[in-house]
């Protein structure tokens, strides 16, 4: 199967759960990865920003108060769901596009920055996106993009997905973004990507986001919401889903019956 | 709909030529004479959905 042809369609589909999921944590501040992205951009009243593979519109959102007054930001996603979503709570100074970050719809250099924010690992052709990326940005405009590392393995996600294993059949495999998830996922890889597209002074940190699940009952919920798995499960009907949640909820509680700290490895990279 | 100030620095994702918007709700490339649709007022600048002069969109 091909990026293109699942994602768009995966992540309109539950655009609302995502907003939900992402605004939660960018409201409690534990999406750090994120929050440096409008930190690296520096923006400031009068900017014109955008916002790549912009899902709901959050950073929109954030950066257009932040370019205001005089400063405008365009979010562009892929999905035609996300970008519905980001319009229907659209500030003035933001406006929404469907474009395709491999083939972005504006002239050269008319963006003082641009940020992405867990966008890149979904793009087929990471040197064509980050070309493009370049290609609309000013000289010495600062793009800035963060992308969750799968490494760290916490045991919590390995609990639920001894569960999954056991009610479902491993996921389809994407293999037109395999060279970019390992390219991104790798710090070095991706600050020689990045210079490869014309971009001069590249950096790549690590960030880690500590989340806390108030229980094992929410934890799995909302695992079984996220994009990743919910459009696994479409084809389950309700006792199976039923059983899966009550089995995984059962096997995190006996390990943690309280809350649960979970924590996510991030590389965020900056280029100018 | 979009700002006048984004309108003028759209381009054509395949050319990069500035995008016409003469009238409302159409975003045209006059070097590849291509219109880009306008769904429920949001532009969908998609090489793939590009809709050749003369052709309504096929939906």
């Amino acid at each position: 199967m091909k990026s293109k042809d699942l994602y768009p369609a995966v992540f309109s589909r539950y655009a609302e759960v995502y907003q939900k999921r992402l605004e939660s944590i960018m409201s409690r501040r534990e999406s750090r990865s994120r929050l440096r992205l409008i930190e690296l951009v520096g923006a400031q009243p009068g900017m014109r920003i955008i916002d790549l593979a912009c899902g709901p519109g959050t950073l929109t959102r954030v950066l257009a108060a932040d370019v205001t007054p005089g400063g405008e930001v365009v979010g562009v996603d892929l999905a035609p769901g996300m970008v519905e979503l980001a319009r229907r709570s659209s500030p003035p100074n933001a406006s929404f596009e469907v474009m395709d970050i491999e083939h972005l719809a504006f002239a050269d250099g008319v963006f003082d920055a641009a940020v992405c924010g867990h966008g890149l690992q979904f793009v087929p052709d990471l040197d064509q996106a980050l070309r493009e990326t370049r290609r609309v940005l000013r000289q010495g405009g600062t793009f800035a993009a963060s992308v969750p590392l799968s490494g760290l393995k916490e045991s919590v996600w390995e609990l639920i997905d001894s569960v999954v294993d056991r009610h479902l059949p491993p996921p389809p495999e994407i293999a037109d973004a395999r060279e970019t998830r390992a390219t991104v996922r790798d710090a070095g890889a991706l600050e020689s990507a990045a210079a490869g597209a014309g971009f001069g002074e590249v950096s790549v940190e690590a960030i880690e986001e500590a989340v806390v699940w108030e229980s094992a009952e929410q934890l799995v919920s909302m695992f079984m919401g996220w994009w990743d798995f919910a459009y696994r499960i479409e084809g389950l009907d309700e006792r199976s889903r039923q059983a899966f949640m009550d089995e995984a909820t059962e096997v995190v509680r006996r390990q943690h019956p309280g809350a649960i700290k979970t924590v996510g490895r991030n590389l965020v990279l900056s280029a100018r | 709909m979009i700002s006048q100030e984004l309108l003028e620095v759209l381009a054509c994702p395949r050319c990069h030529t500035r995008i016409e918007f003469r009238e409302p709700d159409v975003l045209r490339c006059p070097n590849c004479k291509v219109r880009y649709p306008v769904v429920d007022g949001i532009p969908v600048m998609l090489i793939e959905e590009a809709i050749p002069d003369g052709k309504e969109r096929a939906d």
